[in-house]
């Protein structure tokens, strides 16, 4: 009786990440791979979950966008090819209206651009620290380095987008060290 | 654009979030077979919250300690790739300093938060021009394992905060760890390219800390043995950065940290030291705070 009790307890406890998480690990996969390729990744990230759901501790949202990293990387390798994130960034962006009139056109234009110039790394680093809302210890986890070096990469990685986006910027950023800006 | 621009911008540029995709009939297919299978089934997923397995307890301190090392030191080969200044035409100093990047497999006994408490825990800090670069000498461990020293030579400009021995004000050499791999054909390269500026140096003395060791084991009860005395002397002549961290050098307009591992090791004190556009305002903020 304790087993099915346990299990039944086991499946909600899945049931309830999925509902909770999927949306956002199915975006993580979808801003990298197209769609077909980022259903494998929830199904493989949720399955790999199932499997070691004693081990996740909450909040379980770095430990799935961690793993569904190194799958997506996995799956990269295998088809030895880059994700071309800005690439997929700029698809999916003239794809729909954003709807969010906060910042203009131009400067978001002006940004992806820069970003385009940027390696994997730098990019992967940015778009973490700006789409998921993760506070900085858990964007950590989920690009597997501690958020000691993930502040280092972040801080390099938007000096060098400042670099890419012209000298005045760049004298902005040296004038203006990395602060972490937790969503 | 600040950083916080470059956030919002970021953020606003951000592709569809998929809210409610979990809803969806094929999200529900995948749920359902997940469900389907047993949980206890084997799999092959490493999560990311796993920690490596122990990797090499690297300690760049003296000789006593790097001897230990030794035997440990199998992965990094910090010369095992062709990467040197003169195999690319590089001549910055982040590229000179590139091959002596302390590796992803070093795991560091110290670590400062700040560039305060580096500077504390430092026998000199010193803005420093490199002048030379040699290997120094070959640390032998078990069977027949090597530790390859690199010596940076450079001459101290200004101390900046604690105090060089007498014989290190015109000169002195800081150690670095070359791999197990005799590098001397890529020394000969860097000497090519040596950077031209000064840069930042949070030196820790050899011969400080192989004093301190002797009075420990003197505390403790202990004769040195006669392996540790000659450790003990065969550091005596250099220095060491107090970590992957204490390091400085101009580059551009920008100040970066050339050696810092950007796996592990990095923190908050190369954050604080890279915020200024010149290696000078850094010397001046350390001269201040001391």
């Amino acid at each position: 009786m304790a087993d099915a009790g346990d299990s039944r307890s086991t499946q909600r406890r899945l049931e309830g990440l999925f509902t909770a998480h999927a949306d956002r690990v199915y975006a993580f996969a979808a801003h990298r791979l197209d769609p077909e390729a980022a259903r494998d990744v929830v199904s493989e990230t949720f399955l790999a979950a199932w499997r070691r759901i004693e081990e996740i501790r909450d909040p379980a949202l770095p430990w799935l966008l961690g793993t569904a990293r190194k799958i997506i990387a996995n799956e990269l390798r295998r088809h030895s090819r880059q994700t071309a994130l800005t690439e997929r960034l700029i698809v999916m962006t003239s794809e729909r209206d954003t709807g969010d009139e906060s910042a203009s056109a131009a400067d978001r234009q002006s940004v992806i651009a820069a970003m385009r110039h940027l390696s994997e790394a730098d990019q992967e680093v940015l778009t973490v620290s700006a789409w998921y809302d993760l506070s900085g210890s858990e964007a950590a986890k989920v690009l597997g380095c501690s958020p000691g070096a993930y502040a280092v990469r972040l801080h390099r990685a938007r000096r060098r987008l400042h670099r890419q986006m012209g000298p005045a910027a760049a004298e902005d950023c040296a004038s203006h060290p990395v602060q972490e800006v937790e969503p | 654009m600040k950083n916080r621009d470059i956030h919002h911008v970021l953020r606003s540029a951000r592709p569809p979030a998929y809210d409610g995709w979990h809803n969806t009939d094929e999200a529900r297919q995948i749920l359902a077979n997940i469900l389907s299978t047993t949980p206890e089934e084997e799999t092959h997923m490493t999560p990311p919250t796993r920690r490596r397995p122990a990797r090499i307890a690297l300690i760049a301190a003296g000789a006593v300690a790097a001897a230990t090392a030794v035997a440990l030191l199998a992965g990094p080969q910090l010369f095992g790739q062709d990467n040197t200044p003169g195999s690319n035409g590089q001549q910055s100093a982040s590229a000179f300093f590139e091959p002596l990047r302390f590796g992803t497999g070093m795991r560091e006994a110290e670590q400062y938060d700040s560039l305060e408490a580096a500077a504390e825990a430092a026998s000199a800090v010193v803005t420093a021009e490199v002048v030379d670069i040699r290997t120094t000498r070959v640390i032998k461990g078990e069977g027949s394992d090597r530790l390859y020293m690199i010596g940076v030579v450079v001459r101290p400009v200004e101390i900046l905060d604690g105090a060089l021995g007498e014989t290190s004000q015109q000169q002195l050499t800081v150690e670095f760890i070359g791999g197990g791999e005799d590098p001397t054909a890529a020394v000969e390269q860097m000497k090519a390219s040596l950077p031209e500026g000064e840069s930042v140096w949070f030196l820790r003395s050899k011969a400080e800390e192989g004093e301190r060791h002797l009075g420990e084991l003197k505390q403790a009860g202990r004769t040195p043995s006669p392996d540790e005395v000659k450790a003990i002397e065969g550091d005596k002549p250099y220095y060491r950065v107090v970590s992957s961290q204490g390091l400085f050098v101009q580059e551009g307009q920008e100040v970066t940290n050339p050696i810092v591992s950007e796996d592990e090791t990095s923190d908050a004190m190369v954050v604080e030291g890279e915020k200024y556009d010149k290696v000078t305002n850094l010397a001046d903020h350390v001269r201040e705070t001391r």
